[in-house]
């Protein structure tokens, strides 16, 4: 049983549709997908859109089935177009950096076109001037227990001291 | 002769006109604008029925509604 008013007259089927439910824009998705198999005609009467189904010659279908699947098609198209509004600024914001990404750092016509004078004369856009360590952020490497422990040790020490008990001294 | 009648808010003028053009090979079509319809008669001209060549008409005119209006 469906919740749709469907009358079905020679060979056609109408399915009517209620745009406060499904917008237009799911109803055309709904019969663009359709019209290979069938002829589809729109007409609109208050506020509901009416969808007129008729096979095609040929088409292996039934017209039941046909009803049955457009329903669940603009059914979807409505629920993707209600996924998509609700998400629609993070859509955006998630566009807008991939793009920002993708353009990458100046290169050197952005350089060229530079106005540099003596207050951006030592501005660093392409980062050539830091350390690579500053660049890259690499962590240094542990110091080992043994060799933490002699320096702590001889904090004060010179180092051409000769050690204690030497042979050499 | 078959009179079709489009409701201008869901096919676009332009895309009705397109399919007139390209099936005026197989009939004859007149088109006119009311004011809250655009009719188009049509009238075979080949071995092609006219229920044939108005639902195939609806079908383009349908069609490029829709993909034109993705375009935009």
């Amino acid at each position: 049983m469906t919740e749709h008013e469907v009358k079905q007259t020679d060979g056609a089927v109408t399915i009517a549709f209620d745009e406060g439910l499904y917008p237009k824009d799911a109803v055309y998705g709904a019969a663009y997908i359709f019209i290979d198999r069938c002829y589809v005609k729109l007409d609109r009467e208050g506020d509901q859109i009416r969808v007129r189904l008729k096979l095609k010659a040929g088409a292996e279908r039934e017209l039941d089935a046909l009803v049955g699947e457009f329903e669940n098609e603009i059914l979807g198209q409505a629920w993707r177009r209600m996924i998509t509004d609700e998400n629609r600024t993070l859509i955006e914001q998630v566009t807008t950096q991939a793009l920002a990404g993708a353009a990458g750092p100046p290169g050197l016509d952005d350089l060229l076109d530079m106005n540099i004078d003596d207050e951006t004369a030592f501005d660093d856009p392409l980062g050539i001037a830091m350390s690579w360590e500053d660049k890259y952020k690499k962590v240094q490497k542990a110091t080992p227990f043994d060799e933490r422990t002699e320096e702590a040790a001889l904090p004060d020490a010179e180092p051409d001291a000769p050690l204690q008990g030497d042979p050499k001294a | 002769m078959i009179e079709l009648r489009f409701d201008p808010d869901l096919y676009s003028g332009n895309a009705i006109d397109e399919a007139a053009k390209l099936y005026g090979e197989f009939g004859r079509f007149q088109l006119e604008r009311q004011a809250d319809a655009y009719i188009v008669r049509v009238e075979t001209t080949s071995d092609h029925s006219e229920q044939t060549l108005a639902d195939e008409l609806a079908n383009y005119a349908l069609g490029m509604t829709i993909e034109n209006r993705t375009d935009e």
